[in-house]
């Protein structure tokens, strides 16, 4: 029987590696909330409309993108600084929130405001009254305190752009396909702190990097495990051991070896924050192992087959 | 020793390939994040230079107070004044702009229509209204394109600077040759070149605007209770430098630059008695200059925006630099493990070498060559990095990739920082890797 490597220190770099993923993605998620924190949701490529909300909706090219329909209630309340809301995606975007969730339907009068907004509380929870209308309100605007969203409020199902002529900016991830189907393009005047940190330089080096880092990594785990199990690979096949059945125990290897990263990386995590979002890391989890095993396969298996075959 | 040496690089040269390239790209990107850390902490100073402890307050004419009898406006919204008054707010502005205690930062993003105008809609100052677009006036063609006018303090207040250009001398702008020198935002790069001169229209009816420089890109102030209101799309007119200096030839234009240049913003210290102070400054100056219809507000916003922003931007910083921390231990504990691995694979070797009888000192001089052989390459591959970024960043002219020889010479005087931190982490990382396998080695021999 021959010795495994049972150091661990594969299942260590793997879980070293989940974990360099896991912060530069939470780090350029966080990066992105204060974006649109310091630019009062707005992502700075939003475009000014002179078309009303029934014209924008009915737009066919419009509807094919996820976006996002902001209007700013001027002058209605001295202090709270009011916005309308409306998004053809609720599950596509999510503003900054220090507590509660995001809306969930356009038909719900729903409300998310800042910490400095005055409500009002009824028998059904809080309320935040606009307009005569009574607007649920299902959490706190701003990652920060203060925040610049401390007076903002984000109405959501309410029909008063409707009934009232107000200046519309429609807002979208992809800037290009936005001015495409608008006709139209930005033009931007506020800056948020993306634009000053020159966050559209470093954001993009920061992915590449990550993503080489990652890749190359996985290569010098498969290329180690290789240098692990070459010699029981060429042994077993010596021995009359099948080349799929061979593979499959390999196979099962290094399943085992990713199961235990994930599962520590997964008690770790919980551990230290309950409320952590597992999902990235099971995501992460199934691409890593397809990424290893498929580099395994093809640059170091194979070889070492060929060269027990040679032998 | 040599031989070994050899042997090691023949055996495991795929790996050490492997290795190096990764370390450079960990060092790439902790590089990465060594100038987005800079570069935020130096926006964070400049914030806190330039509006920790102050706080700022409005100040403008009070058009329709009743004491005020020797201002009117016309059927046609019109405003218009005696020479008594023209000259008291000429000498409110002036005297306001030149008191020492305070900043007076005069600003108004007024639009001024430009004759033939090559820009396009984006430089519309009523993009995405009704009232945007061109239109003809005595057989030309302008468009009302966004302007802001500012005095001398306030572009300095901001610490706006040129990309590229000549900064003309505010002791020397005079309206009353009717040529005004302006600055663009970094949108007119190719637009207009420096030296062009434009038409405009109302409300600087018939003035010669010559282009004298452009400002860097994303270049922002505090406007109009915005934080970070953007110039790229601006034109920046600079105000005369006296108001009193201006000999009204186009009366309306006067009444317009007075009302527009008295209503600025006035900066002070923050403390408790700020508001008394300014009040006794417009009381001071309102005495002397024999204006005292104007109106002040206070706007705590200012105060409010900064602090948030400053919070926002500390937290990105605080941001940074844990995930840089973070990616250093990534960077030291992965190179030390891959090679702990490599090290024991070879650690029948370094058993054979002790029953041969070699010295642990060499066993050691042999691990510190094998340690050099992995950031020599490291090094190469940087070096090769950075000449391809200089590539990048530089056009031809200035650094031509054909002439090798100048390539040590641009590498020290635009990357020093960047190769001081690579130096540094490569010199921690190849002593850790060392200490590291000097302690597998002694357990090894034990």
């Amino acid at each position: 029987m021959f010795k495994k490597f049972k150091s661990g220190r594969i299942e260590l770099l793997l879980i070293f590696l989940m974990t360099f993923n896991m912060t530069l993605h939470d780090y350029l998620v966080v990066q992105g909330l204060l974006i649109l924190e310091s630019n009062q949701l707005l992502t700075g490529h939003e475009i000014r409309t002179n078309k009303n909300v029934e014209e924008l909706l009915s737009l066919e090219a419009l509807d094919e993108i996820n976006y996002r329909l902001f209007a700013r209630v001027a002058f209605y309340s001295p202090y709270d600084d009011i916005w309308l809301f409306y998004t053809n995606d609720f599950s596509n975007w999510m503003p900054p929130l220090s507590e509660g969730s995001f809306f969930n339907s356009a038909h719900n009068k729903q409300a998310l405001v800042g910490q400095n907004v005055a409500l009002t509380e009824r028998n059904d929870g809080l309320v935040y009254v606009f307009n005569g209308e009574a607007y649920e309100v299902v959490g706190i605007l701003g990652l920060l305190n203060p925040s610049l969203l401390d007076d903002m409020v984000l109405l959501n199902g309410s029909d008063f752009w409707k009934q009232h002529e107000l200046d519309l900016m429609v807002d979208a991830n992809d800037s290009e396909l936005l001015a495409t189907a608008l006709g139209s393009s930005s033009v931007n005047e506020r800056s948020d702190i993306g634009a000053i940190l020159e966050t559209d330089f470093f954001t993009p080096m920061i992915v590449i990097y990550s993503w080489l880092i990652s890749s190359l990594l996985i290569l010098i785990i498969a290329y180690l495990y290789d240098l692990d199990v070459k010699d029981e690979v060429k042994v077993r096949f010596l021995i009359g051991e099948n080349q799929f059945r061979l593979f499959g125990r390999m196979l099962i290897s290094l399943l085992v070896k990713i199961r235990s990263a994930l599962v520590i990386l997964f008690v770790g995590l919980w551990l230290l924050n309950p409320r952590v979002n597992l999902s990235v890391l099971g995501l992460q989890g199934f691409f890593l192992l397809a990424l290893l095993i498929l580099s395994y396969t093809t640059l170091f298996f194979r070889k070492s087959v060929t060269k027990a075959r040679w032998s | 020793m040599k031989g070994e040496i050899k042997h090691y690089l023949k055996k495991y040269w795929f790996f050490i390939f492997l290795q190096a390239l990764l370390i450079t790209l960990l060092l790439g990107l902790i590089t990465v994040f060594v100038q987005f850390t800079t570069l935020t902490s130096g926006q964070l100073h400049h914030f806190e230079d330039s509006f920790h402890g102050k706080t700022m307050f409005t100040v403008g004419v009070d058009v329709l107070a009743e004491t005020n009898t020797t201002l009117y406006i016309d059927e046609e919204n019109r405003i218009h004044w005696d020479e008594t008054v023209d000259h008291s707010i000429s000498l409110f502005y002036d005297l306001l702009n030149q008191r020492s205690d305070i900043h007076f930062l005069s600003m108004n993003s007024q639009s001024t229509s430009i004759r033939d105008f090559h820009g396009g809609d984006l430089f519309d100052a009523f993009y995405g209204t009704e009232l945007m677009g061109e239109y003809e006036l005595n057989d030309n063609t302008y468009l009302r394109v966004k302007a802001i006018q500012m005095n001398q303090q306030a572009f300095e207040f901001f610490d706006l600077e040129l990309a590229n250009g000549v900064m003309f001398s505010w002791e020397e702008i005079d309206y009353n040759e009717r040529t005004i020198p302006i600055l663009l935002g970094d949108a007119y790069q190719d637009i207009y070149e420096i030296g062009d001169v434009l038409i405009s229209g109302a409300p600087f009816e018939n003035f010669e605007l010559e282009v004298y420089g452009f400002l860097p890109p994303n270049t922002s102030i505090f406007y109009f209770y915005e934080p970070n209101y953007v110039l790229d799309r601006y034109m920046v007119m600079p105000y005369p430098y006296s108001l009193q200096a201006y000999v009204p030839i186009d009366h309306q234009l006067k009444v317009f630059l007075s009302l527009a240049m008295i209503s600025g913003d006035i900066v002070v210290a923050d403390d408790e008695g700020a508001l008394a102070f300014v009040l006794n400054v417009l009381s001071i100056v309102g005495e002397l200059s024999g204006f005292e219809d104007y109106l002040l507000w206070d706007v705590n916003l200012f105060a409010t925006h900064f602090t948030r922003m400053v919070a926002i931007l500390n937290y990105n910083v605080q941001l940074l630099q844990a995930v840089l921390v973070f990616c250093m231990a990534i960077l030291f504990f992965i190179s030390t493990q891959v090679s702990k691995h490599l090290f024991k694979r070879r650690k029948k070797h370094y058993q054979l070498f002790h029953t041969l009888g070699f010295s642990q000192k060499f066993m050691c001089k042999l691990i510190l060559r094998e340690i050099r052989c992995m950031f020599i390459m490291v090094s190469i591959f940087l070096l090769v990095v950075m000449y391809l970024v200089l590539i990048g960043l530089y056009p031809h002219d200035i650094f031509d990739p054909a002439h090798l020889f100048i390539f040590p010479l641009f590498l020290v005087l635009e990357m020093n920082r960047e190769l001081l931190v690579a130096a540094g982490i490569q010199c921690g990382l190849a002593i850790l890797t060392y200490l590291c396998l000097k302690s597998e080695l002694k357990k090894i021999l034990n």
